[in-house]
């Protein structure tokens, strides 16, 4: 402001400053990366989809668009808090979510009662989760630590189950994969559930605030008293759950649970986080919009699915959007 | 006499962990494993420097200033694949287009990474899903075999524990080292990695230092995996994945730090030893590649959580010895 505002009238100075204030909100609106414009987004390519490929909106591949989109999500979603602090990602999910698979079907084919299945299982991921975390928090580097875990994890499963599959053997279970309240399929009420906890989790609780300071400025956190490591045990320890509850929706909905799962998992979920436009440093973004990031990115494969594109093909595509949305949304937020 | 001494062990003192640990380990495997004695276990070891030893030495380079580059398997998938599309032009040939297309790549790379000024993790996650991708098209979604497989010849001779490719392996350390001990370039790629804002005030060149530490990266890791899938007969656009893990591992083992601005090429090549001795010692007995990404990951994991530790009370050490002194004046 030069100096002359500053002499003017104080009506209409204060003309000014609400000015300023609209044309800062409406800049605020029109930045790449606010938050209406996901959802747009997903609404945009669907309507294109259906335009050039009939059939696009039927109701049964919006069923499989949501129902595909649910496990990456979950995992999605609950890595955001990891992204959030500032640690990157936890390159762990895969082998995470194998370990929660492979457990729950082992226990659960061993009759052990499935709500004692699910919680031992969570539990057992979680505290995997926590390793990870307390190594993070002494200093080490989550992309290594986490690289390192995963194959630590995938080895020790792949070991005590002799890569063989290892069936659920109980029908009771299948619902999970058939149900469908309202038309609604089970894992997609899971997905959505998960979202919403997640969110509240980010926003509405002192350890979700204390998340997004770490992130923002971890030096300002620790002086104001922020206690950064438990946070990074937290944010690990969640990311390592969502991911089991991934591994237990797969074995549930497909009655085994087999080494071969979740292939491309860890990467599935780190397209889906920055798709949905999460800042890398930290900081600022929410579940909420992982959960679009792997809606947009299930609903652009089905897509190309739909036409018969190849694989390479598929995922150069999603290597494209990916760094289209780093270029787009990542750099101005730069410190 | 007594200065040469001392100047000898001032030379080893900061390799010495990662010495007595290969000495152990090499010990360990050829004492419990019947097959992994003799010239075939050196061979065995060295040859893991053709792949491994390529990639990780290229990616030192992005490491010193500071960065990550986790495209390199990626980059050798796809370099394998072109090297098998142009293997009908001969074979130098053929290594030299994917090599060249490697360095291009990872120079892109490392522009584009200093103009956005973005973490070079999350970008190069993002690279490593689209160059997958393009090592899949090039291979038409499949391993795509040679046409001719006589080009593979050459790199199949062996000279008791030397094979071309290893050679080449240490050809490359060798530019590697020349690169950063010996030119303006690796001084201001050291200089970046140990201190960005000091070393933009001295007037070096971010723009250089990213463009050349991921062209190295990028080159290295498609040399890598070009002579790799020639030497095989066929590309695998889906394989490496395990270099994911293994590359930083043998960076991290051999005790360079990620912060960037310390380490040689001498960590690197200790570092590749210790994760070959344990890869072909496993090998020789047989186990499951499981098993190894296993022994490897524990391995990393123990190994820096332990120097962690190590340095934490060597610094507290120094620290209450820099006190005493003051305080005794």
């Amino acid at each position: 402001m030069s100096a002359d505002t500053s002499l003017a009238e104080p009506s209409a100075r204060a003309g000014q400053e609400k000015a300023d204030r609209t044309a800062r909100r409406r800049s605020a609106l029109l930045r790449p990366g606010a938050p209406w414009q996901l959802p747009v987004v997903i609404v945009l390519v669907a309507i294109g989809s259906a335009l050039v490929t009939p059939g696009f909106l039927a109701a049964d591949n919006i069923r499989a668009i949501l129902i595909t989109s649910s496990v990456t999500g979950v995992v999605a979603v609950s890595m955001t808090a990891v992204t959030l602090s500032g640690h990157f990602f936890s390159l762990s999910t895969e082998q995470t979510a194998l370990l929660g698979a492979m457990l729950f079907a082992w226990l659960v084919g061993s009759d052990t009662p499935v709500l004692l299945a699910l919680l031992v299982t969570l539990a057992v991921v979680a505290l995997t989760g926590v390793v990870q975390g307390v190594v993070v928090a002494i200093g080490l580097n989550p992309i290594i630590t986490t690289l390192a875990a995963g194959s630590v994890i995938g080895g020790l499963v792949a070991g005590i189950s002799h890569n063989e599959n290892i069936m659920t053997g109980d029908a009771s279970l299948s619902w999970l994969g058939t149900a469908q309240p309202l038309g609604i399929p089970a894992v997609v009420i899971i997905f959505a559930l998960v979202t919403i906890l997640c969110t509240f989790v980010s926003s509405g609780t002192v350890i979700g605030r204390q998340t997004l300071l770490t992130g923002a400025n971890s030096k300002a956190a620790v002086l104001a008293g922020v206690p950064v490591k438990v946070v990074a045990v937290v944010v690990f320890a969640m990311v390592a759950t969502g991911s089991g509850l991934a591994g237990i929706m797969t074995a549930s909905t497909l009655g085994y649970a087999s080494t071969a799962m979740f292939a491309t998992l860890t990467f599935d979920v780190i397209a889906a986080v920055l798709v949905g436009g999460t800042s890398i440093q930290g900081g600022s973004g929410s579940p909420l919009r992982s959960a679009g990031g792997a809606i947009l990115i299930s609903e652009i494969n089905s897509l190309m699915l739909l036409n018969n594109v190849t694989s390479g093909m598929r995922m150069l595509v999603q290597g494209a959007l990916v760094l289209a949305v780093i270029a787009l949304l990542h750099t101005r937020r730069t410190r | 006499m007594r200065g040469l001494g001392l100047r000898l062990v001032d030379a080893v003192k900061p390799y010495a962990l990662q010495i007595v640990l290969l000495i152990g380990l090499w010990w360990g495997f050829s004492a419990t494993t019947p097959l992994f004695t003799g010239i075939s276990s050196v061979y065995a070891v060295v040859e893991g420097f053709a792949v491994l030893g390529l990639i990780s030495v290229g990616l030192l380079v992005p490491v010193l200033a500071g960065e990550l580059d986790l495209s390199v398997a990626a980059m050798a998938a796809l370099a394998g694949g072109i090297a098998v599309r142009v293997a009908g032009l001969g074979l130098v040939p053929a290594l030299a287009i994917a090599t060249l297309a490697g360095l291009v790549i990872g120079a892109i790379q490392g522009g584009v990474l200093s103009r956005l000024g973005i973490s070079s993790v999350v970008f190069t996650i993002g690279t490593m899903l689209g160059l997958q991708g393009l090592a899949f098209l090039v291979s038409d979604n499949a391993a795509l075999p040679l046409e001719d497989f006589s080009v593979s010849d050459p790199l199949l001779n062996r000279w008791s524990f030397l094979s071309p490719s290893s050679l080449v392996a240490i050809a490359v350390f060798g530019l590697v080292w020349f690169l950063l001990a010996c030119t303006k370039i690796g001084r201001e790629v050291y200089a970046f990695g140990g201190g960005r804002r000091e070393a933009a005030a001295a007037g070096v060149s971010q723009l250089r230092v990213m463009v050349v530490a991921f062209a190295v990266c990028g080159g290295c890791a498609a040399l890598a995996g070009a002579m790799a899938s020639i030497k095989s007969g066929s590309s695998t656009p889906g394989g490496y994945t395990d270099l994911l893990l293994i590359a930083p591992a043998a960076i991290l083992v051999g005790g360079i730090n990620l912060d960037g601005g310390r380490g040689t090429v001498i960590n690197v090549v200790l570092g590749v030893a210790i994760i070959s001795v344990v890869r072909s010692g496993l090998g020789f007995r047989g186990v499951e590649s499981y098993i190894v990404d296993l022994a490897v990951g524990g391995l990393l994991l123990v190994f820096v959580v332990a120097d962690f530790f190590i340095q934490r009370a060597a610094g507290q050490r120094s620290r209450a010895r820099t006190a005493r002194r003051v305080l005794t004046g």
